[in-house]
């Protein structure tokens, strides 16, 4: 009976263990760069199978000695065997505890705590970024610094971050296997003492002495310096410039002086016309008698009545006093033409005296039956008129017979 | 057999000296720029002193030549004594405090650093130092501070002036590491 009790006991110990007490999570280690953190841990899967999980805690080392501890928990229940701890605000000078537990079907291992300083623990990156610039014969080497999560520069939190570069001459040494070395805190640095014209590569790593931290290089960028300008390339730029200043400055300026005296004469002429020619073309008042073919204002100026000329009506007869015989009608149609024309009519007498008596003592010789060019025909028939008269008195104004006022 | 008595004299004296002249690398490096810090945390956690407890108000406490009586006493030693008493004051109840709770963990735990790293340079730990002039005034200033908490009943207003105190005192120990220590 007590044997058997006793064997009851012995055997249901390890099972009673096995099942109170999960195993903890061994190996804690942190992945970090600059201030991303990661901290994993070794869980071996065989012992519990499937459906473990992980709880994750951080909290300040000073509140370690205080009655009331408060843990800030990361991670709750993650299945995986990491967890992040970027996100958490852990600040770059603190000192922390984390720790780590597995859970499985409601029983929890023991706490697993490992302190974390990410002054001294957080490994630091390389530059985020190297750019050269070749200046004469040496070269500049712009760093960026590294960056932090939130991407502000590593420089607010180590204070004393500095750079190591490497530099070597691709043609001596392509492999890089003895490179020259610069160690700097500035951001833009300039490598001394290059060759001009050769190609140079850069590597470059950021450093932290007080707690012996390096960072990982960067790649190997190249780049050629450059130098003073050859006296090949001088010599080519000036026969350019010199041809390009001949032919926009020098060949105008010589065809000008060449011609000018051409350019001078066409366009300026020293020769003027007289004075009266020059007036004669140049004058265009309308009192002037310059025949031209087109006036300016010929067509409001003009002012044209309409002449009747009746060819057949011809009388020798010619009377002074045109009031007594004339139409009415047709006289005071044109009373100006009409003085004119009797005046001019007036010193004409006809000598026969038979002519008399045909009554047609009108002053008017002419009548205006049709429209004509009354011009010409009057000319025409005071020629005849006169042809059969005496030409004593010709003093009549002919050419002028202004029918136009 | 003359000779190299005195040789060892003069070697013993100049390792000695160098030693005692020469702080340790916390002290060197970071006690300065982490005490910048504290400086800083301290100004932000609370923004300017509030005008309700400007009655409360007292005279100011810290002596300011406390550092500068110091002068025979090595770096460490004072910064570490210093450090410890502003931990230990910290340590009083701060639930009634309105300041920024991220800040003031902050400081706790750049306070926490130091001490560590000096308790490390400081051959021994010694709590009592052997000098008198500035650990004394130290600790009856700091004597003074926690009973002036006390009877406040670590109230907030109480808590704004320990912190003006602090930060003054703070101000003078970066004076004080600034003409000892030479980078």
């Amino acid at each position: 009976m007590k044997v058997g009790f006793a064997l009851v006991l012995l055997w249901s110990l390890p099972i009673t263990n096995v099942l109170a007490e999960l195993p903890q999570p061994q190996n804690l280690t942190l992945l970090t760069l600059n201030t991303q953190y990661v901290l994993t841990w070794d869980w071996d899967q065989t012992t519990t199978g499937n459906s473990v999980t992980f709880t994750v805690e951080y909290m300040a080392k000073y509140k370690m000695k205080m009655k009331m501890k408060n843990w800030s928990r990361v991670c709750e229940r993650t299945t995986r065997t990491l967890c992040d701890l970027t996100g958490s605000d852990l600040h770059y000078l603190g000192m922390y505890v984390l720790r780590v537990r597995a859970s499985a079907d409601g029983v929890n291992s023991h706490w697993v705590n490992k302190d974390f300083c990410p002054d001294i623990d957080a490994s630091l990156g390389p530059p985020s970024r190297v750019e050269l610039a070749p200046v004469g014969n040496l070269l500049d080497v712009t760093i960026s610094d590294p960056l932090t999560s939130t991407q502000h520069s590593m420089k607010e939190h180590v204070l004393f971050l500095y750079y190591r570069i490497l530099y070597w001459s691709r043609s001596d040494d392509p492999q890089g296997l003895k490179p020259k070395v610069l160690d700097s805190s500035n951001n833009l640095v300039t490598l001394p003492e290059l060759e001009a014209w050769t190609w140079y590569c850069v590597m470059i790593q950021s450093r932290y002495d007080y707690y012996n931290k390096t960072s990982s290089y960067t790649e190997p960028q190249c780049m050629q310096t450059e130098g003073d300008t050859p006296y090949g390339q001088i010599f080519l730029y000036f026969l350019v410039s010199m041809m390009v200043c001949f032919l926009l400055v020098l060949l105008p300026s010589y065809t000008f002086f060449r011609f000018y005296r051409v350019l001078k004469n066409t366009f300026y002429p020293s020769i003027q016309l007289p004075a009266h020619i020059q007036e004669y073309l140049c004058d265009s008042s309308p009192g002037s008698d310059m025949p031209r073919l087109l006036t300016a204002d010929s067509e409001a100026e003009l002012c044209c009545d309409k002449l009747t000329i009746c060819p057949e009506v011809v009388l020798l007869e010619i009377h002074v006093p045109p009031s007594l015989t004339a139409p009415p009608s047709e006289l005071e149609q044109d009373s100006g033409r009409h003085i004119r024309q009797d005046s001019g009519d007036s010193g004409i007498y006809s000598t026969e005296g038979g002519s008399a008596q045909q009554g047609r003592s009108g002053g008017e010789p002419i009548r205006r039956d049709q429209e004509v060019d009354s011009w010409q025909t009057l000319e025409q028939v005071k020629m005849e008129e006169m042809g059969r008269e005496s030409a004593d008195e010709r003093d009549l104004d002919e050419g002028v017979v202004d029918v136009c006022v | 057999m003359a000779v190299l008595k005195w040789l060892s004299i003069c070697l013993t004296l100049f390792c000695q000296g160098t030693a005692a002249s020469k702080p340790c690398r916390w002290t060197q490096f970071r006690l300065g720029k982490l005490n910048d810090v504290s400086i800083n945390l301290l100004s932000e956690m609370g923004g300017l002193f509030p005008l309700m407890c400007a009655e409360e108000n007292v005279e100011q406490m810290f002596p300011e030549d406390l550092y500068k009586n110091t002068e025979g006493e090595d770096v460490s030693v004072v910064a570490l004594e210093a450090m410890r008493y502003v931990e230990q004051l910290y340590n009083n109840s701060l639930t009634s405090v309105t300041w920024n709770k991220t800040k003031l963990n902050m400081f706790q735990n750049v306070i926490y650093r130091q001490v560590q790293n000096l308790e490390l340079c400081v051959v021994g730990g010694v709590w009592e130092s052997s000098g008198d002039g500035g650990s004394v005034t130290l600790k009856t200033y700091f004597n003074k501070l926690n009973t002036f908490l006390k009877e406040k009943e670590h109230s907030a207003c109480a808590w704004e002036i320990v912190r003006k105190e602090i930060r003054e005192n703070l101000v003078q120990f970066k004076k004080f590491i600034d003409s000892r220590v030479k980078p």
